[in-house]
């Protein structure tokens, strides 16, 4: 009986012993993960904080605004180019009948926007 | 823990025979034997129930800490602190967060001559990367006996990872922190710049050196880049039409006292202050001080109407020039008549504003200029502040010159914050150059009523509409404002030929919002101006295209139908009902 208590004693020491060096294996192990993981997320912010100034850099307006006339040709807006929305023009006929009709054929040779765009 | 009682003692043998079958081991005690067996058996039996007692309080103590205790355990492994980059100095940011200031980690290289095998080799490879150095001077320094030599500092990223990719032995990194403005000249006199150890030498680097080095928030400037962006390009054109040896800007939000623009031409590169010019690295808009000429006449006018000395339907007769000791006042432009007051005021009469702030008295127009804070050092966050030149004694004379912007010499950054409590109500608002928190309200001090900022805007819309300053019509913003042109003081004497042109402008009137300011330094005439350097025909385009730039970015809605169809009537005070311009 004696016997029996001791040798189910020396077992439980031995799995508590194993299981405490594994878990502390396991921590030293999961502890230089994560230093190298605050490593490469230090890294990562000195990266986009370089990007930022960059980003910072290549939004000069001076560039951006050769850049806009150039590729875009965009240039400052002028007062008349704005218009509030309640100034639109109302919409010329109420659609009266469900559904709509359908639009008619486009004539033969009539401008589209495409092309007066293009004539000009 | 068991006791047999079978076990005899030594003492009690009890006669037992083997011949006996089976007897019960039955023990008799007598006397003193029996009395101590007693004894030992409490004895054992208090030991046992202390230890008991003993196991128990351990085994509760177990249950409790194990069981009940956990939550209030402090965890051995504690949570690691989140990582953040430290640079050593905060960003400077703009309005909108763009980065105006911020300092990136860098490589610099240097050599361990003893260590470099080939000298002359390693020279070639790092000339085929780094060209702007010289192959026979690298040599020299890499054959140099001693265990230091530097090669470059700061190197780019990109220069770095080649170099590094050689894989040389004997080069190594020192990493560096190296202060970048990716903006660079465009605001350089407001962010200024810093020494090679990242400390702050002049603008708000220097101002708020010891916040900037002691946080990683960034610092949130009121500038915006655009407007600032704007207010330098239209500035610079300016200055090479007109051949002028510089030029200043500013824009200004009258509701909250932050300066959006602030421009200073020339200007320079913050990374190599040292390159340029003590000229260029100076504010004209906080540090330099100017004679604003007729721009003045604002702050005469208000005061003649708020102090009631005149209404907008009196008038002076400006026929004849003033004389006052060896001095004689004339106009630009004569009109040789009668001129009501806003007449004075729209065709920029000097003797007229003069015979108002005769009338007013020197005394209250010492005040009102002081109220206006045009009399003492401006309180600003930028160390660069210049002094106004009050004259001392304020004579008869400082008053006349003084009505019409000669002989008082005040900061661009003062002459705006003015113009704003001008316009905005008439509340002198403190200029800030830090971003006020959204809905911050501030605190301004009243400097004149309601009534006469509202007479003023009207005045200044009639200046743009009617008058010196049509140039800086921006149709549809609701431009107010008015024309200054100062001769410059060269020695003792006023100049003839140097002067300075300026236009301060509010838009739009019936609600200003920002104030414009610009001045052009020392502008010559050219064909397109019939040879006028004068501020309506300088600085006023200037203020009109800056304006017709800003309003769309800053969400101002021109309205071209309502201003042509009369929008300029509703801003029209009582006071001034029947009022006909001669000229019209």
């Amino acid at each position: 009986m004696i016997k029996i208590a001791a040798m189910f004693w020396l077992a439980a020491v031995a799995v508590a012993a194993i299981g405490l060096f594994h878990v502390k294996y396991e921590v030293q192990r999961l502890e230089a993960e994560l230093k190298l993981e605050h490593r490469a997320i230090l890294e990562d912010q000195e990266v986009i904080h370089v990007l930022k100034a960059e980003w910072s850099f290549l939004n000069r307006p001076d560039r951006l605004t050769d850049l806009a006339s150039r590729h875009l040709g965009m240039g400052p807006l002028a007062p008349a180019q704005i218009v509030q929305i309640e100034d639109l023009p109302l919409r010329q006929a109420p659609a009266e009948e469900f559904p709509i009709p359908l639009l008619p054929e486009p004539a033969p040779g009539r401008a589209t926007l495409v092309s007066t765009a293009q004539a000009q | 823990m068991m006791i047999h009682a079978t076990k005899p003692a030594p003492c009690a043998r009890p006669p037992v025979g083997p011949e006996q079958p089976a007897p019960e081991k039955v023990v008799r005690l007598e006397g003193s034997a029996k009395q101590s067996l007693e004894t030992g058996r409490t004895r054992l039996l208090v030991t046992a129930l202390v230890f008991a007692l003993g196991f128990l309080v351990v085994g509760l103590r177990l249950v409790d800490v194990t069981v009940f205790m956990q939550g209030q355990e402090p965890r051995l492994a504690s949570r690691p602190a989140t990582v953040h980059l430290e640079t050593g100095r905060a960003d400077i940011v703009d309005r909108n967060g763009v980065v105006l200031a911020t300092t990136v980690p860098t490589a610099s290289l240097y050599a361990n001559p003893r260590h470099v095998v080939e000298p002359e080799q390693v020279a070639r490879q790092l000339t085929a990367i780094l060209p702007e150095l010289s192959e026979g001077a690298l040599r020299r320094k890499l054959a140099v006996e001693s265990s230091f030599v530097w090669l470059k500092r700061n190197l780019t990223p990109r220069e770095h990872y080649r170099i590094n990719r050689l894989g040389i032995p004997g080069l190594y990194f020192q990493r560096e922190d190296l202060r970048v403005f990716p903006h660079g000249a465009l605001t350089a006199h407001a962010v200024g710049f810093t020494d090679v150890d990242n400390k702050g030498l002049t603008g708000m680097e220097l101002a708020f050196d010891d916040v900037l080095r002691g946080s990683t928030r960034p610092l949130e400037l009121s500038l915006d880049l655009r407007a600032q962006h704007i207010m330098t390009e239209e500035l610079s054109a300016a200055m090479t039409t007109f051949r002028a040896i510089g030029a200043a800007g500013m824009v200004l939000d009258v509701t909250t006292g932050e300066v959006i623009a602030m421009v200073s031409l020339p200007t320079f590169d913050p990374t190599a202050p040292a390159e340029a010019p003590d000229d260029a690295r100076f504010n004209r808009n906080s540090l330099g001080v100017y004679e604003m000429g007729s721009v003045f006449k604002i702050f005469t006018t208000a005061m003649a109407l708020e102090t009631g000395t005149v209404g907008l339907n009196d008038g002076y007769d400006v026929s004849k020039p003033i004389r006052v000791a060896r001095f004689t006042i004339n106009d630009f432009k004569p009109k040789k008549r009668w001129l009501s007051v806003p007449e004075i005021f729209i065709y920029s009469s000097n003797i007229g504003t003069v015979h108002m702030a005769m009338e007013v008295g020197t005394a209250a127009q010492q005040d009102f200029l002081g109220k206006l804070g045009l009399t003492r050092t401006a309180s600003f966050e930028l160390p660069e502040v210049g002094r106004p030149m009050v004259p001392s004694p304020w004579r008869k004379i400082n008053t006349m010159t003084i009505a019409y912007g000669h002989g008082l010499a005040v900061s661009p950054l003062q002459l705006v914050s003015a113009v704003g409590a001008v316009v905005n109500g008439g509340k002198l608002l403190p200029a800030t150059l830090l971003r006020r928190v959204d809905g911050e309200r501030v605190v301004g001090q009243r400097v004149m009523s309601e009534r006469t900022s509202r007479e003023m805007r009207w005045l200044m819309r009639m200046v743009v509409r009617y008058g010196t300053g049509r140039k800086a019509n921006a149709v549809g913003y609701m431009v107010g404002g008015k024309t200054g042109t100062a001769d410059k003081l060269i020695g003792r004497r006023y100049s003839n030929k140097a002067r300075v042109a300026s236009f301060i402008s509010a838009f739009p009137m019936d609600r200003p919002r920002y104030v414009v300011f610009a001045m052009i330094d020392e502008p010559k005439g050219n064909k397109s101006t019939y040879g006028y350097a004068t501020g309506g025909w300088v600085a006023a385009p200037v203020v009109r295209r800056v304006v017709e730039r800003m309003g769309p970015l800053f969400g101002i809605r021109p309205r071209v139908e309502e201003e042509t169809a009369g929008l300029d009537q509703l801003l029209m005070p009582a006071s001034a009902k029947g009022f006909i311009l001669a000229a019209h």
